[in-house]
């Protein structure tokens, strides 16, 4: 099985660059027609991300497969761009250098933020799309299949995907949790309706809060956010109101101004009957009077605290990196020898069923001649033996040399060989 | 069989392996750090286990069971092994956080104090129906104190936690602590639960008492100290629930370690009373508190 790619990376492609390349999900099937159309024996999979361009190309022969300059050339012709543009920014790998990559990729140990978890999904979905259309093969399902197990085995052997990295996922996984065993019994406002607002109630909600009210200075916007996650929305006036009942507080608000001051906070907190009141002050300028923080049972954290977090996070996960490459480099190993294995032992049986075909050719063409039609039931099995003998002597040198090469290129070329001796198509 | 010292020094390694794992930074080392920390603690344990079973099992074979234990030595390693055991139950669940900092010296301590102080007599004098009650006794004031223990390092661990909290969150966190609301709830049912045992054990040590010596001696310095500690506690155990909830917290580890402190010197009165040294006592000062505290 052979195996070729070319591809370009935020690791070493400007995003001008990148954007010119890449593919829509309108573009996808049309790209793979076009490549089918030129090289209607091989197989492929495109996978565009914004981070990545990726085309992988396989052929159970190595001959069959186009070269470096094909595919730069097919690139260019799609995008109608110049094909050194191409040739100077996309890399080319084969065989296992291209499988290590997958593998990588995959993974999530190429991506830009490591362990991100997006990737996986869509390398799996851009293998399913050239699966249902019927431009991938033997080569693309055993490699695509075998990289989603080197995902999973990724995931679950080292703890890359572990640590969040993103701000509103710190702030309720890695900070709130300081406080709270659990967040379904507490009372939980959000302020702000924008966009972090947003991503940080997906991760309260995902960790079980249920007791949240979102105020807005647009009450519309908060209806609107608040109807979306069936929470409840209030008016900005009741904002004091709300923090004295509150046991945490989100803030993502685009205010020039501080919202909440010392002194506000001190005439709030004289009114409340809870406990410790967490503020995670989001939003840039903050929300909160960095002064609050020295209230007592009052906690405030600001982006920066949480930002410092997710880059201790991310060193994290970072530390993770060789071992889910010794992961991949087994796995590499593991699918190579199987290819290797797979087409000598194509080979073998090609070679025997051949000698098959000939031997009975051969004997029923003998046994329909008169003088043979005289012998006995037992001098035809002989000739039959004496026959399979001849044959197991003449293929036991060719077969014993491929079982027993002692390289995987060696037993290649040696299969590569025999297919093209014997004429084994 | 292992002697006390044996899993002294294996808890001791643990500790060391405790502090260790604030110094590292690297992750992978960490996990190791746990990892054997954990593997040292459960052989710590196990020896420790295998102590108390071995005394046990001689106190069967004499015909006196748990009765065996019977010097302050004894109790107090029944006593670390109590804490142990919830040490095992806290790491069950919560393996990553650094919850020994704060028992193993508890346990140690307590190990500590009975191997260098081994006492030779038992404590007090008793008939069959009197050690029935001294059993109960023993065991409910043991309980108490183990709570009242356990509430001390949950405080202190409150403490320590809100204090890491209010820094930046940039600096390194050191501790990984259980979060403020587990420690509050444990720091609670901790003055709950040593409310009802030295309850228990206060009752129980007067019907000792009046069964063995026919009237109560009220004015003996343990007795005294461990009324005053069952009043403390039960005005804790009042205070934590009216308490206004701003600062309740605080206010739970503060009554925590108070507790504690009370405790220490009510122990401390009782171990040096005339009762604690097992000699017959005279009779105008016989105390339940020859039972054991």
């Amino acid at each position: 099985m052979k195996l070729r790619m070319i591809g370009c990376s935020h690791h070493d492609t400007p995003l001008e660059i990148r954007e010119q390349v890449a593919f829509s999900s309108e573009q996808l099937t049309p790209a793979l027609v076009n490549y089918k159309e030129r090289y209607p024996d091989t197989e492929a999979v495109l996978l565009s991300t914004c981070n990545r361009v990726e085309l992988y190309c396989g052929s159970l022969e190595s001959e069959r497969l186009p070269s470096a300059q094909d595919l730069e050339l097919f690139i260019a012709d799609f995008h109608r761009i110049s094909p050194k543009l191409v040739q100077e920014n996309f890399k080319v790998r084969q065989d296992g250098p291209a499988v290590e990559h997958l593998f990588s990729v995959v993974s999530s140990i190429d991506s830009l933020v490591v362990g991100e978890s997006q990737i996986s999904a869509q390398v799996r979905s851009a293998y399913e799309r050239s699966k249902a259309e019927g431009f991938a093969g033997p080569v693309m399902h055993s490699l695509f299949q075998h990289a989603n197990q080197v995902s999973k085995r990724v995931t679950t052997e080292t703890e890359i995907h572990r640590r969040r990295i993103s701000v509103p996922s710190v702030a309720v996984s890695e900070v709130a949790s300081e406080f709270y065993e659990r967040f379904d019994d507490k009372k939980i406002l959000v302020i702000g309706s924008g966009e972090m607002g947003v991503e940080t109630l997906v991760y309260l909600i995902d960790a079980g809060a249920k007791n949240i009210d979102i105020v807005n200075r647009s009450y519309e916007r908060a209806q609107k956010v608040a109807e979306q996650f069936q929470l409840r929305a209030q008016p900005w006036d009741l904002l004091d109101a709300l923090l004295v009942g509150a046991d945490l507080v989100v803030s993502t608000t685009g205010a020039p101004e501080p919202i909440v001051t010392e002194v506000q906070l001190r005439q709030i907190l004289s009114k409340r009957t809870r406990g410790n009141l967490l503020v995670l002050d989001l939003a840039v300028p903050r929300d909160f009077e960095p002064s609050i923080a020295r209230l007592p049972s009052v906690y405030l954290y600001s982006v920066d605290d949480l930002q410092s977090v997710c880059q201790r996070n991310e060193s994290f996960r970072r530390q993770q990196l060789p071992k889910a490459r010794k992961i991949i480099d087994e796995e590499v190993q593991r699918i190579i020898a199987d290819w290797n294995l797979r087409l000598s032992g194509d080979t073998i049986r090609a070679l025997k069923e051949q000698a098959i075909l000939i031997r009975d050719a051969e004997l029923q063409r003998l046994m329909s001649k008169q003088p043979m039609k005289e012998l006995s039931q037992e001098a035809h099995q002989e000739i039959q033996q004496a026959v399979d003998r001849v044959i197991n002597k003449l293929l036991h040198g060719p077969l014993q040399s491929l079982r027993e090469a002692p390289h995987e290129d060696h037993r290649e070329s040696l299969a590569s060989s025999i297919r093209r001796l014997f004429k084994l198509g | 069989m292992p002697n006390a010292s044996c899993f002294l020094i294996a808890y001791l390694l643990v500790l060391l392996i405790e502090g260790l794992r604030l110094a590292v930074t690297r992750e992978s080392w960490r996990e190791w750090l746990t990892r054997l920390s954990l593997l040292l603690f459960v052989m710590a344990w196990m020896t420790h286990t295998l102590y108390l079973a071995d005394v046990v099992i001689q106190g069967f074979s004499q015909q006196q069971g748990l009765r065996y234990l019977k010097t302050w030595a004894d109790w107090s390693i029944v006593a670390a092994w109590m804490i142990a055991l919830a040490y095992s139950m806290m790491l069950w669940r919560r393996s990553d956080k650094q919850i020994g900092i704060f028992l193993l010296p508890l346990i140690l301590i307590l190990v500590a104090l009975a191997v260098i102080f081994p006492s030779e007599g038992p404590i007090g004098r008793a008939n069959s129906t009197v050690s029935f009650w001294r059993m109960v006794h023993s065991l409910a004031m043991l309980l108490g104190t183990m709570l009242v223990t356990l509430g001390f390092a949950f405080g202190v661990m409150y403490f320590v936690h809100a204090w890491k909290l209010k820094q930046s969150l940039t600096r390194r966190w050191m501790f990984r602590l259980p979060s403020l609301e587990y420690l509050q709830s444990m720091g609670r049912s901790c003055i709950l639960g040593s409310a009802a045992a030295i309850g228990f054990g206060v009752v129980s040590g007067a019907i000792m008492n009046f069964t063995r010596d026919g009237f109560v001696a009220w004015s003996d310095r343990g007795i005294v100290l461990t009324t005053a500690l069952f009043i403390w506690l039960c005005i804790a155990a009042v205070a934590q629930k009216i308490s206004s909830h701003r600062g309740k917290g605080e206010w739970i580890a503060a009554l925590n370690i108070l507790s504690f402190a009370i405790v220490v010197a009510a122990l401390s009165a009782v171990v040096t009373a005339p009762h604690g040294d097992g000699k017959p006592l005279q009779d105008a000062t016989v105390s339940w508190h020859r039972g054991g505290a």
